[in-house]
């Protein structure tokens, strides 16, 4: 089993890493939003035995759940609850390192679309209070 | 614009199911409300819902345990996620068999048709998706892959050697590519917008041994939509298909808030004119199956352009 201590020194400016900030800074998970959390699930459950043995005593009902994608994308929401921080260094440097580059790609769009979205949200808050002022 | 009073004759579909499956994020039943309307106006005929596949039939081109896993959960009454848009609610297995099979089922029907120039167009409006569906997962509204399984039934009937899958929803068909990946007999042409959502499809890309994926930038309309869909027919004339599913999404269509695409009224027109006109060459059946759009503009306007552009022989 590998675990962070084994993963090299994260570098700041990796892209999958400050993506993974940007995501958190809009106080957003994995789970709610990137579509191949799933496939990220998988990865974990072999990649991290320890925490897949916490999320089978936690919910065993649905380590139990009959189809594996299922499992695996509550898995990956359990990872992101309860190991946060440990969980971005592990994504960023040795699952998106060697991932296929669609995985990527779509960590870009995801990250893009939910900023353009805060963007245009804070826009329409903006405009919300202006007219609540004028009035 | 000015487009021909002429339009295709349509046999839509209408599967059981599309109806009771709750709304899951944007894939409302709304759509096929919107595609009906498009379709007024036009010679449409609508015919009642077809049967639905069993498990052992969708295992054609979905892993067995996926396709159990998923008719499992719809039998448990549970609601399980399995992306951040996808839920599998009890209707689901209903639903998304139904579709696959209807989808299957009138493109069988279509190739006994001798003269396929008196044939009136079979379009399925089907819900959930398509397309984003590999061989063991489900993803972005998609649980099953109707295209995949309408032209894997199709070939192993006999009746036909190869076919031909055309795309041009604005999302990349990841799925159909990567079911397709090692057959040669199937050619997967997706036109869509790149980078984007599934975040695959980059040109040039294509794993598959008979796979084209032509990209649209962002601000893309008219003019390089045409450009791109004239070299798909191309391939599509070369590989000389027995058979060709169309993936009719409109949300490239310049209304439509999903996409960064500017496709106009005419765009739609122009791929159904020139479909049309491949196809009547061919002598081959077509089946038209409907694909994204996300507000009624594009939806109702774009579908009707193609409906139009497709009576265009």
């Amino acid at each position: 089993m590998n675990t962070i201590n084994q993963v090299k020194e994260p570098s700041l400016d990796s892209t999958s890493f400050v993506l993974l900030k940007r995501l958190r800074k809009l106080r957003l998970t994995l789970a709610a939003t990137y579509p191949y959390s799933f496939r990220l699930g998988g990865w974990l459950w072999r990649e991290r035995m320890d925490w897949a043995a916490e999320f089978k005593h936690q919910n065993p009902e649905e380590a139990a759940i009959s189809l594996e994608q299922a499992r695996d994308y509550s898995f990956l929401n359990f990872c992101e609850t309860m190991h946060p921080k440990e969980l971005d260094l592990l994504l960023a440097h040795k699952f998106f390192t060697k991932a296929p580059e669609y995985l990527l790609c779509e960590l870009q769009n995801t990250v893009a679309w939910y900023t353009r979205e805060s963007a245009e949200s804070k826009v329409i808050q903006s405009n919300y209070k202006s007219q609540t002022i004028n009035r | 614009m000015a487009l021909s009073k002429q339009s295709a004759e349509i046999e839509a579909y209408l599967h059981q199911g599309a109806f009771d499956l709750p709304k899951q994020s944007i894939d409302g039943s709304q759509r096929l409300i919107w595609a009906l309307r498009a379709l007024e106006g036009h010679q449409a005929q609508l015919r009642d819902s077809l049967s639905a596949a069993t498990p052992e039939q969708l295992s054609l081109v979905h892993s067995q345990a996926y396709v159990n896993g998923i008719y499992s959960l719809s039998a448990s009454e549970q609601i399980v996620q399995l992306d951040p848009e996808l839920r599998i609610y009890p209707q689901s297995w209903l639903a998304a068999s139904s579709a696959a099979e209807t989808l299957a089922t009138v493109t069988q029907s279509s190739l006994k048709e001798k003269n396929q120039a008196l044939r009136k167009l079979p379009f399925c409006l089907s819900r959930p998706g398509s397309h984003h569906a590999g061989s063991d997962y489900g993803l972005g509204l998609c649980i099953f892959n109707n295209l995949a399984y309408a032209a894997a039934s199709a070939l192993q009937t006999n009746k036909v050697n190869s076919v031909a899958i055309l795309d041009f929803d604005i999302h990349h068909g990841n799925g159909t590519e990567e079911i397709f990946a090692e057959e040669e007999r199937v050619l997967t042409v997706s036109i869509h917008q790149y980078p984007f959502y599934p975040g695959s499809g980059k040109s040039g890309s294509e794993g598959a041994k008979s796979n084209l994926n032509l990209t649209m930038q962002a601000g893309d309309g008219d003019k390089q939509a045409r450009e791109a869909y004239d070299y798909a027919l191309e391939a599509i004339d070369l590989f000389q298909p027995d058979l060709i599913l169309l993936e009719a999404g409109v949300d490239g269509h310049a209304k439509d808030w999903t996409s960064d695409t500017m496709y106009e009224d005419q765009t739609f027109y122009y791929f159904g004119q020139q479909l049309a006109q491949l196809q009547t060459a061919l002598k081959k059946p077509l089946v038209l199956e409907v694909g994204g759009g996300y507000t009624e503009e594009a939806v109702v306007n774009g579908l009707s352009a193609l409906i139009k552009g497709l009576g265009e022989k």
